[in-house]
């Protein structure tokens, strides 16, 4: 990677997206370790690479869509437009399959590109593409987790059931819409995806049966909110929030930021 | 007067009300009537997740300052037209 620049001038760290919730609460994600991304890059079999690199490039086309959005353009905007299209000139040839690159000359050309971001600055835009393409790729590591919002798993593997409870919780709150409900079935992928869980650990099987072990973890957090009076027993196939599920959920959401 | 908890959430909100930024290209664009038409085959849910800001999702929700949405207009149509809270959604700001 191209460390001229970072050689010269202390650069910030490059973040991933700034995320504001409806109570106006904003999580401002700690700095990507971008080395230990590119690092992992550099292992990825060519497929994941080239998912790296069109999310990357897809995320970018986002900042041109919302540069263009207020008319008339200033100069400077335009000059922005221009960088960025050129980096999508060298990630977009990059992903055809007759100008495939290695695993090192993938990862040198996104170094490449972080350090350019800083001459135009445009590290907002990249910081949020290598972010989202990383996440995409699996290639965030623990504190990159972080960054998303999420927790990484502990070293048991799979999370402890008191941060399933917790996040269960956040997750009926922020996405259950007005009745802070979901349907049983699609509350288990987010929740993995909150903890950043790899294939594997999502596919698990329980020693004593066919079952999901994240499955059954989830289950078994949900349980104990019943229990607890926090989420409702019923109807079958829908997990929803109680008033007071509600009330807690709201706490712990603004002091979780 | 009784109010409840989603309309006091709602109106003390410090977030703008989302602005969706197309309208038209759906009558004028095929790629975006494609794009409507295999929206309203999804689930809410599966809509609703693909918005959220989480490692593996590459196209969360954003939108400018004032509410305009810069990514996610086609899903947000969708959720707006299904009754969906869709202000209540985490967002991200792009400043």
């Amino acid at each position: 990677m191209n460390t001229s620049v970072s050689n010269t001038t202390p650069r910030p760290p490059l973040r991933g997206p700034r995320i504001q919730y409806s109570d106006g609460t904003v999580v401002t994600p700690p700095p990507l370790d971008v080395e230990e991304i590119l690092a992992r890059l550099r292992l990825q079999d060519d497929a994941t690479r080239s998912v790296f690199l069109s999310v990357f490039a897809h995320s970018l086309t986002v900042d041109i869509r919302a540069i263009l959005l207020d008319r008339p353009v200033s100069d400077i905007d335009l000059d922005r437009v221009s960088h960025i299209n050129e980096f999508l000139h060298q990630l977009t040839s990059g992903v055809n399959p007759a100008q495939r690159r290695s695993g090192s000359g993938d990862a040198e050309l996104v170094g490449v590109i972080i350090d350019t971001s800083y001459i135009y600055h445009l590290e907002s835009a990249v910081g949020r593409a290598l972010s989202t393409a990383a996440g995409t790729a699996g290639l965030l590591c623990k504190e990159s987790s972080v960054a998303q919002g999420t927790r990484s798993v502990p070293s048991d593997d799979l999370p402890p059931y008191s941060d399933v409870e917790r996040e269960l919780l956040l997750l009926l709150f922020r996405t259950g819409g007005e009745r802070f409900s979901r349907k049983a079935d699609e509350v288990y992928s987010p929740l993995a995806d909150i903890f950043g869980l790899n294939r594997e650990q999502r596919s698990r099987l329980r020693a004593d049966r066919e079952e999901s072990l994240w499955n059954n973890r989830v289950q078994w957090a949900r349980r104990k909110l019943v229990e607890g009076g926090l989420m409702l027993p019923g109807p079958r196939g829908v997990w929803r929030l109680t008033e007071s599920g509600r009330q807690k959920a709201e706490l712990m959401a603004l002091r979780h930021h | 007067m009784c109010v409840s908890w989603a309309n006091l959430k709602r109106i003390c909100s410090t977030t703008p009300p989302l602005r969706r930024i197309h309208e038209s290209v759906y009558e004028l664009d095929p790629d975006a009537r494609k794009s409507l038409e295999y929206q309203r085959t999804r689930s809410t849910d599966a809509i609703v997740d693909s918005l959220l800001p989480i490692p593996g999702g590459s196209e969360h929700l954003i939108v400018k300052p004032d509410g305009r949405v810069v990514q996610g207009n086609t899903r947000i149509k969708m959720l707006e037209e299904r009754g969906y809270p869709v202000n209540d959604l985490p967002r991200e700001v792009f400043e």
